[in-house]
């Protein structure tokens, strides 16, 4: 799994860093918010980190920006965040999660939380792969069901069809009913000729 | 949005201009103990931890200063919020105290006290900078 760490001071990056290569995680590192954003969008459409550890006050774009900016971007949607910061007030907590952060963690950070908190983090994004896989099987399988209902049974001679409940009903009020269609009724040139001829033909 | 205030300036920096001289073994300077726990043991780790600190220390320390100078309050604010964590994630417990005073202060607009904080985060820094030194092999 592919990590971000987005943090500005040298001694607290090399702390994360150190602590999440440790856990095998592969970590990309940005020393502040605006090389975290260039990183995101060099890897679009590619290799994006599944999770970001972003300090919320660093220079250029702040963490809790690209919070917001992840959160409103195709294709970053997914990203797992979580937001590091020595603001500790329940004001500042609230704001940052409703910013579109996941989690935060506080400085100075523990590494068994962090490890914590980013195992929870890991578990959401493959939750997430999960449910997405789910969603297109879900869609291929509609697409079938669509397919089959489209194997819809005529009468060779009547040309009435049968519906779902087996009954054999008009052409034209099975689909008014299935689909937006109205018809409007005509005579078509061929039936017009041939019920001319019937009536040339009846008993004057 | 509301900032926490969370180190009455002249508490902190009062504590530490009440001639108390730290030695190796003060925590509240540097509690070397609890960094090399945090890096696993590390002390190799340590040390680079220390190095880097101190690496981007003179420049921290100039900023928060000019900042007071000019009495910008943004300026201040984010100076000494970055040298709070900084020294907070080094375990460094008076450093990150005294700039949390001054971060403070910027965040209540107030430069009262400003210079007695300044010579708190001096004192701080002149404690530290040994202990640092020495973590790093160049004591």
């Amino acid at each position: 799994m592919k990590i971000l760490v987005a943090e500005d001071d040298a001694v607290t990056r090399r702390m994360l860093v150190v602590t999440l290569e440790r856990l095998g995680w592969d970590v990309i590192t940005a020393e502040d918010g605006n090389a975290a954003w260039r990183v995101f969008e060099t890897l679009k459409g590619n290799d994006v980190p599944e999770i970001a550890v972003l300090d919320w006050m660093m220079p250029g774009i702040e963490g809790i920006e690209i919070c917001r900016r992840l959160h409103t971007t195709p294709g970053f949607e997914l990203v797992y965040i979580i937001l590091v910061t020595s603001r500790g007030g329940k004001e500042d907590l609230s704001y940052g999660l409703a910013a579109g952060a996941n989690d935060y963690i506080a400085k100075p950070f523990d590494p068994v939380e962090l490890e914590a908190r980013v195992r929870v983090g890991q578990r959401m994004v493959k939750l997430q792969r999960s449910l997405a896989a789910r969603v297109t099987e879900v869609e291929a399988a509609l697409a079938h069901v669509q397919r089959l209902q489209g194997l819809l049974p005529i009468c060779s001679y009547c040309k009435k069809v049968r519906n779902e409940a087996n009954y054999w009903e008009q052409v034209e009020s099975y689909f008014t009913t299935h689909s937006d269609l109205d018809f409007t009724h005509s005579i078509c040139p061929q039936c017009t000729e041939k019920m001319l001829r019937e009536v040339d033909a009846l008993p004057v | 949005m509301v900032d926490e205030t969370p180190f009455p300036p002249f508490q902190v920096a009062g504590g530490l201009l009440s001639g108390v001289k730290p030695g190796d073994g003060d925590t509240d300077t540097l509690d070397e103990a609890a960094l090399v726990k945090v890096v696993g043991g590390d002390r190799k780790l340590a040390g680079e931890l220390a190095q880097l600190f101190l690496d981007d220390l003179d420049n921290r320390v100039a900023e928060i200063t000019a900042a007071v100078e000019a009495r910008q309050v943004d300026r201040l604010r984010a100076a000494a919020h970055a040298l709070r964590g900084s020294a907070g994630s080094l375990r460094a417990g008076n450093v990150r105290d005294a700039s949390g005073a001054l971060e403070s202060m910027a965040s209540s607009g107030s430069f009262e006290g400003a210079m007695h904080a300044l010579n708190a985060l001096d004192l701080a820094l002149t404690s530290l900078r040994p202990r640092l030194a020495k973590m790093t092999g160049r004591a």
